[in-house]
Formats: C-alpha cells, sequence, structure tokens
C-alpha cells in the first residue's frame, strides 16, 4: 500500500506541474480572433493585446515602400488599415484571405506582426 | 476507361461491406473462405482504381477533373506521380489502397495467428468500406468535365522532392495505424488477451511509426528548404496531427515491452492502440475540414459528418470492449520499486500521453472555445513551446536514463557507478556550450542532458562490447557487430534514443541560438549577422518561357575573408501568379546561414531577412540515426530462421529479465567459474 501511495504522489506532483505549465503558457499566448466585421462592432477595443483579424486584401489597397506595407483589409462593407514590416508570404497579394496577428496602433492603423495566408489549399494551385 | 474506375471503386465498397460481415460472422472458417476472397477482391478493385488514376495523371487526361486540377503537360513525371496524392481525392483514394493492401498482408499471414485474423480483418475491411463511402460520396477521384486544353499544374512549391516521398509516408503511417487497432478490437472480441495480440501488432505498429516519423521529418526539411520562413516546426494543427499519433505510437512501444516482460499495463497498453488509431483519424480528418485554420488544409469537403460518426463509432466501441474485458486486463504483477526500469517506462509513457492531450488541446482550441464561449480564442507556438519544452527534456533524460537502470529491484551502487560517466560528459558538454558562447541557462541544462544521454548509451555499448569480447573471444569490432546483429529490437532501441539526443542538440541550438537581421539593401550594401557580413552584389533576371526568375546574388565573408556568394531567387511560374521564394541556405556543420530575399524594387534594391541558425544539420542527422535504429529494429532477428533446431530459444520466464547486459553477465561469470574449476 505504502508504495502505491509513492506513486499516487507522484503522478499527482507531475499532473500538476503539467497543469501549471499549460496555465501560464496558455495565458501568455492566448490570442482572440475576430473577423474584420465582428471586430468593428466590438463594444471595447482591446488596446494592448495581441489579437488575430482575418479578412481579405483589398484590391488596389497594397502599397509598398521598402519594407513597409499597407493595405486594407475588407469583408463586406468593412474594412480596417493594415501596417507591416517585413517581407510579405509568397501567397500574398491582393483578394486572398489572410490573418494578420499584432496589435492596434495609435489612430485606427492595425499593426501587423505576422502574416498568414489562409489560402485554401496549399495543395490545390491559387 | 475513366468510368471503370469509379465501377470499380463502388464494387470494392461492396465487396468490403460484404468482406467486413463475412469475418464477423462467418467464425474461424472466413480467414479460409468466403472472407478471404471478398477481402482480396477488394484489394484488386482498389488497385484497379488507383492504376487507372495513375493512368489518367500519365497520359494527361484532362477529362478527368482532377487530372486538370493537379498536373499539366509540362510537369515532369515524376511530379506527375506525385499529382497521384496532391489533392483531396487522390489522397484518400491512396489511403483506401493502401489499407486495402495492409489488408492484404494481414490475410496472407492469417496462419500465425488463426484466432485473431478473422476479426481483425472485419474491422478493417469496415474502416475500409469507410473510406470508399468518402470517396464515392464526397470526393469522387474520376469525375468528368469538359477537358481543358492544358491542366492547371501542380502548385511549384510542392514541386520538390521530400514533397514526393513526405505525403505519402505520413499518410501509410496513419493507415497501419489501423492494423493495431483491427488486433485489438479482434483480441477483445475474442478474449485473447494474453501476449499474442501485442507480438502481432508490435512490428505493425513498429512501421507505422517509423513512416510517421520519417514522414515528419522530411515534412521539417521541406518546411526549412522550401517553405522558407526559416524555422522547420510551427505547431501548426496540421503539424501536430502528424506528431500526435507517433508520440503514442512511441508510448506503446514502450509500453508493449512492458506488457511482454512484467505483464503489467495491459489496460493502457490495449488504451495507446485505440489512441492512435483514433489520432490518425482525426489527422486525416482535420486536413479536410475547416474547423481549424491551417496552411495545410484542404478547404472545407463536406466530409465532416462523415468522419465525426465514424471516430463516435471507435469511441463507443472500443470503450465498450475495454469495459467489458477488464477482468481479463489485470495486471499480472505489482510495481515492485521506485527506481527501476518499468517505472522509467511508465514515466515516460505518462509524459508521452501528457504531451499529446497538451498538444491536441492547444490544437483544437479554438474549436472548443468557439463552441463553449462564442469568441475564438486561439494559442501560438508560445503555449506549445512552454508546455511542452520542459516534458521533453525530461523525456530525453529517460531515453538515457531507461538504458541503464534495470527491471524490478535495481542495485543502487551498481547504479550510482553506472551514473558517473553520463553525468561526468553531463558536465563536460555544459563547459563546452559555454565555451562557444552559449549562454542562459536554459539552453546549457539541455545541452547537459543531451551530453548525458549520449554518454549512456556510449558507455554501455562500449561496456557490453568488452564483455562480450572478452567472454567469446572477439575482438572489440566483431563483438560490436554481433552485439547489434544478436539483439536487432535492443539496440536498433539504443540508436534511436541515440539520434534523440542527437535532433535535440539540434532543436536546441537553433531556437535558443538563432540570430537574425533584416533590411532592405541597395546594391553595394550589406548587412551583418553574428560573424557574417553579407553584401549585396547585384541582380539577374531570366526570362524564361515558363516562369520568370529573380537572383539576387550577396557575397558572404566571416570575420573579414571572404568565403563564399550566396544567391537567393524568387520565381514566378507563368501558370500561377504567384511568386516562389528560393531561399539560399549556406549549411555547415556548425550553423547554416538562411537568406530570405524579399521583394526587388525597379531600382534594384530588396528587402533581405538573414538568420542564423546553429546547429541545424545535427536535426536531419538524428532523425536520419533514428530511422536507421527504427529499421534496425524493424528487420526480422536472424537467430530465430537461421538456427532452428541446435539451439532452441530460451523461453522468457515471466518475470525475469532478460538484458542482454545480464545475460552476458551471466555467461560471464559461468566462464570465469569454469576457469577456476
Amino acid at each position: 500500500m505504502f508504495k502505491k501511495k509513492k506513486f499516487l504522489i507522484g503522478g499527482i506532483i507531475l499532473l500538476l506541474a503539467v497543469v501549471y505549465l499549460g496555465y501560464t503558457g496558455f495565458v501568455s499566448s492566448a490570442t482572440y480572433y475576430y473577423t474584420v466585421s465582428e471586430y468593428s462592432q466590438l463594444d471595447k477595443v482591446p488596446g494592448n493585446s495581441t489579437i488575430r483579424i482575418g479578412g481579405q486584401v483589398a484590391e488596389g489597397s497594397v502599397v509598398q515602400q521598402g519594407s513597409n506595407i499597407s493595405f486594407n483589409l475588407v469583408e463586406g462593407d468593412k474594412s480596417l488599415a493594415v501596417t507591416y514590416q517585413g517581407a510579405v508570404p509568397d501567397t500574398f497579394k491582393p483578394g486572398v484571405d489572410v490573418v494578420v496577428e499584432g496589435k492596434m496602433g495609435t489612430g485606427s492603423t492595425f499593426e501587423a506582426k505576422s502574416i498568414l495566408t489562409k489560402c485554401a489549399s496549399k495543395y490545390s494551385p491559387a | 476507361m475513366a468510368d471503370l474506375g469509379y465501377y470499380a471503386l463502388v464494387l470494392a465498397f461492396l465487396t468490403a461491406i460484404f468482406a467486413c460481415l463475412a469475418f464477423a460472422f462467418g467464425g474461424k472458417k472466413s480467414a479460409t473462405g468466403t472472407g478471404r476472397f471478398a477481402l482480396i477482391g477488394t484489394f484488386v478493385l482498389v488497385s484497379f482504381a488507383e492504376l487507372v488514376l495513375l493512368i489518367g495523371l500519365l497520359s494527361h487526361n484532362f477529362s478527368l477533373e482532377y487530372v486538370a486540377s493537379y498536373s499539366s503537360k509540362a510537369l515532369p513525371g515524376l511530379y506527375l506521380f506525385s499529382a497521384l496524392w496532391a489533392g483531396n481525392a487522390g489522397s484518400l483514394l491512396l489511403w483506401a489502397w493502401l489499407l486495402s493492401l495492409a489488408s492484404f498482408i494481414v490475410i496472407l499471414n492469417r496462419r500465425r495467428y488463426t484466432t485473431l485474423t478473422p476479426s481483425a480483418c472485419s474491422v478493417l475491411m469496415l474502416t475500409e468500406s469507410f473510406f470508399l463511402l468518402l470517396l464515392l460520396a464526397t470526393a469522387n477521384p474520376f469525375l468528368k468535365i469538359t477537358p481543358p486544353l492544358d491542366g492547371q499544374g501542380l502548385n511549384p512549391i510542392l514541386q520538390n522532392p521530400g514533397m514526393v516521398i513526405h505525403p505519402p509516408a505520413l499518410l501509410a503511417g496513419y493507415v497501419l495505424m489501423a492494423v493495431p487497432f483491427a488486433f485489438v478490437v479482434a483480441a477483445l472480441i475474442t478474449r485473447k488477451l494474453d501476449d499474442d495480440w501485442t507480438l502481432a501488432v508490435r512490428r505493425w505498429m513498429l512501421a507505422a511509426w517509423l513512416l510517421l516519423g520519417a514522414g515528419n521529418a522530411i515534412g521539417m526539411w521541406w518546411a526549412y528548404v522550401e517553405l522558407g520562413w526559416g524555422g522547420y516546426w510551427a505547431w501548426d494543427p496540421v503539424e501536430n496531427a502528424g506528431l500526435m499519433p507517433w508520440l503514442v505510437a512511441t508510448a506503446f512501444l514502450h509500453s508493449a515491452i512492458v506488457q511482454r516482460q512484467r505483464s503489467m499495463f495491459k489496460v493502457w497498453t490495449v488504451s495507446l492502440v485505440i489512441i492512435a488509431f483514433l489520432l490518425s483519424i482525426f489527422g486525416t480528418y482535420l486536413t479536410r475540414s475547416d474547423i481549424l485554420q491551417s496552411v495545410h488544409t484542404f478547404g472545407d469537403t463536406g466530409m465532416s459528418p462523415y468522419f465525426i460518426i465514424f471516430m463516435l463509432l471507435i469511441i463507443v466501441g472500443s470503450v465498450y470492449l475495454v469495459n467489458s474485458r477488464r477482468s481479463a486486463l489485470k495486471s499480472g504483477e505489482e510495481m515492485q520499486s521506485i527506481v527501476s526500469r518499468e517505472t522509467a517506462f511508465m514515466l515516460t509513457n505518462m509524459l508521452l500521453l501528457g504531451t499529446t492531450l497538451i498538444i491536441l488541446l492547444g490544437t483544437v482550441f479554438p474549436a472548443i472555445s468557439e463552441a463553449f464561449w462564442g469568441s475564438r480564442v486561439g494559442v501560438g507556438a508560445p503555449f506549445f513551446n512552454r508546455v511542452n519544452n520542459p516534458l521533453f527534456l525530461v523525456l530525453i533524460l529517460l531515453a538515457g536514463v531507461c538504458t541503464v537502470v534495470s527491471w524490478q529491484q535495481v542495485n543502487m551502487g551498481k547504479l550510482g557507478r553506472s551514473l558517473v560517466i553520463p553525468g561526468a560528459a553531463a558536465i563536460v558538454t555544459a563547459v563546452i556550450a559555454l565555451a562557444f558562447g552559449a549562454r542562459g541557462w536554459q539552453g546549457i541544462a539541455a545541452y547537459m542532458l543531451c551530453g548525458f544521454v549520449l554518454a549512456s548509451i556510449v558507455a554501455q555499448w562500449v561496456n557490453h562490447t568488452r564483455t562480450r569480447a572478452a567472454a567469446k573471444n572477439e575482438n572489440y569490432m566483431q563483438a560490436f557487430g554481433h552485439l547489434f546483429l544478436d539483439n536487432r529490437s535492443r539496440y536498433g532501441a539504443f540508436l534511436v534514443h541515440l539520434g534523440l539526443a542527437v535532433m535535440a542538440i539540434g532543436i536546441i541550438g537553433s531556437s535558443f541560438y538563432s540570430k537574425e537581421a533584416q533590411g532592405t539593401l541597395k546594391t553595394g550594401q550589406s548587412l551583418t549577422v553574428g560573424d557574417y557580413t553579407l553584401t549585396y552584389q547585384s541582380t539577374r533576371i531570366d526570362h524564361q518561357t515558363e516562369q520568370t526568375i529573380i537572383n539576387n546574388t550577396l557575397s558572404v565573408s566571416k570575420a573579414g575573408q571572404e568565403i563564399s556568394s550566396l544567391i537567393p531567387k524568387r520565381t514566378i511560374h507563368v501558370n500561377y501568379n504567384q511568386p516562389v521564394t528560393e531561399v539560399a541556405i549556406r549549411s555547415t556543420l556548425a550553423e547554416d546561414l538562411y537568406v530570405i530575399p524579399g521583394e526587388t524594387a525597379a531600382d534594384g534594391s530588396t528587402f533581405f531577412k538573414v538568420l542564423v541558425n546553429p546547429l541545424v544539420d545535427w536535426i536531419w542527422i538524428g532523425a536520419a540515426v533514428i530511422v536507421i535504429g527504427g529499421l534496425l529494429a524493424y528487420w526480422p532477428s536472424r537467430t530465430r530462421k537461421d538456427v532452428p533446431e541446435t539451439r532452441p530459444e530460451p523461453k522468457p520466464e515471466p518475470g525475469k529479465s532478460h538484458t542482454v547486459e545480464e545475460e552476458i553477465e551471466l555467461e560471464v561469470n559461468r566462464l570465469r567459474r569454469g576457469n577456476r574449476a
């Protein structure tokens, strides 16, 4: 019986450690995801937290200056201005669905830290 | 011709259903009678369908929608072949074909496991008919269209040799998980829960484990050299889907050893097989649904209801079967000591399953949070890294410890002595890491663990070799070779653990100590990262018929000395209004210099992102060692076939340990006694 107890205690400690790691990891990296129109209807705009916003890159809105890129993300009649610095993914172009991750900057421009292209399939042609 | 493919699938669906029923209700005779014929018939029919699609691709039959969507006249032959699984319908057809092939092999070996085979085949044919139904109902690969002049071709990023092997290897790994599952269900149904089923299952599971592992490793390599974001693992849902069954299969391979040696962990072992199969079905489903955003998915394919019903069926059926056979699954023995190999194995198992659950939770969290709270909350790479890194490090430590401790009661003094060399190696590793500029306790602690594992395995090898050389009067080379050949599964496992530590060194180096810099350069300007200075020399644009290639030449110097030049490229294919970035990598065993080109403006100025990733090559070397070790363990033992009569295999007594070093020790003692006498 004594041995069983030892194993049980060991197991519980292990479990607690995993739960702790999971919780802290979750708190530090959980990000909310909104579409452009969901985002525009939010009562409280999350100021300083990292969020993800999904939408379509508006035709004719992409402006590139060196490595700085700005474009509008649209969904229906709602639109959001986005800036990004760096190399965009290969599949990035007007008309594709993308998810931007970053923070709301000063003013009404979203400062993206990363751009994920949500291509329908990596297997099927673009 | 194409219609024949479709009819073959319809017929195969019917024969698979018939085979499933015949095996389920036909008793033992079904394995030799009607069930067998129906199963072989299914295999032949699905093979025929696969062949029809292949011929369609090779002959550019663009009246087939699938052929028109995934190939073109200009596509090279090798990629015409890989177009077979480039699309949703094609990869499902490959699933069905591989499963029918696996079932065929099971029925060929029916005489070995006469009681288990019929029920196992019934389960396999049920799964087969599920996939055939999916094909017929939602993704007919033989759908016809008015033929266009040329096909749309294969996505250029898939035109890479890694992409020819990676998807079918992963897919085959998923498929082979079905066989262990079928045997477990058969063992539960027939209540034959002794060691027979683990024997029947072990090699199948090992094969699935090998294919999944190799498939994942090739996928990592492909992502690194082709996708061009500088990394190899992003915790993408589909990557996770390939990793999870592999982790569970790893747990099974360990748990099955404990079950055979010590007749413990029975419910656990059975559950692992069921979970591995569920996860492989789930992985197949993930790529075919839009429940999660992933760069890998095929988009929504309308298959969700089918998959959900099938997975529920598996869960409900398995829970019922395991629960009703509880008494037959009781452990034969109790844990005896907290420091023993079975405890180490148990801990390994718990950690493997724990990390799998964490990964699963993180992967499906967006779907869960949307269902319960109405908002989509995702977790990113930091979550997975934070939770899994410590668990993986403990697992690596255990990979070393498992090889040192013995079963049951451990002689503490002996254990202490055998930990001296690995412990010393860990300290030496820390000193070396510090000398090479590694900082931060996490990275250095991780390196120490790797040093510990490598040394403990090598020390074991040296020990065994010396003992054997002395006992059998062989030289060290012979002794070492014979150890490997005579105990393939054990020494294969050693190699796998060694490869794991080597791979970990590469992963630690590249994730803790990578450096990067980026900027827009005009020709003549340069960028410095670590010891490297890159100078942008020139741009050349090649206009070809199929594509336009932009070549950016950079010269690389290290500590003032010019060492090479790198040419990252961007290719714009005519068929694809989309550039393909080709990164330039200067790879050495110490570190990779990785250059990602951005867009080149009219004046030639170009954005570059440059990374220095230390030790990345060791990831691929470690993965190769793991695969070699796995193959060694997979290879059938020679001793059984070559020496049948003269030296009968000693029957392993339950509860008595039979490890190589103990056998050698016994032998040495015998010899010594002989000398004294």
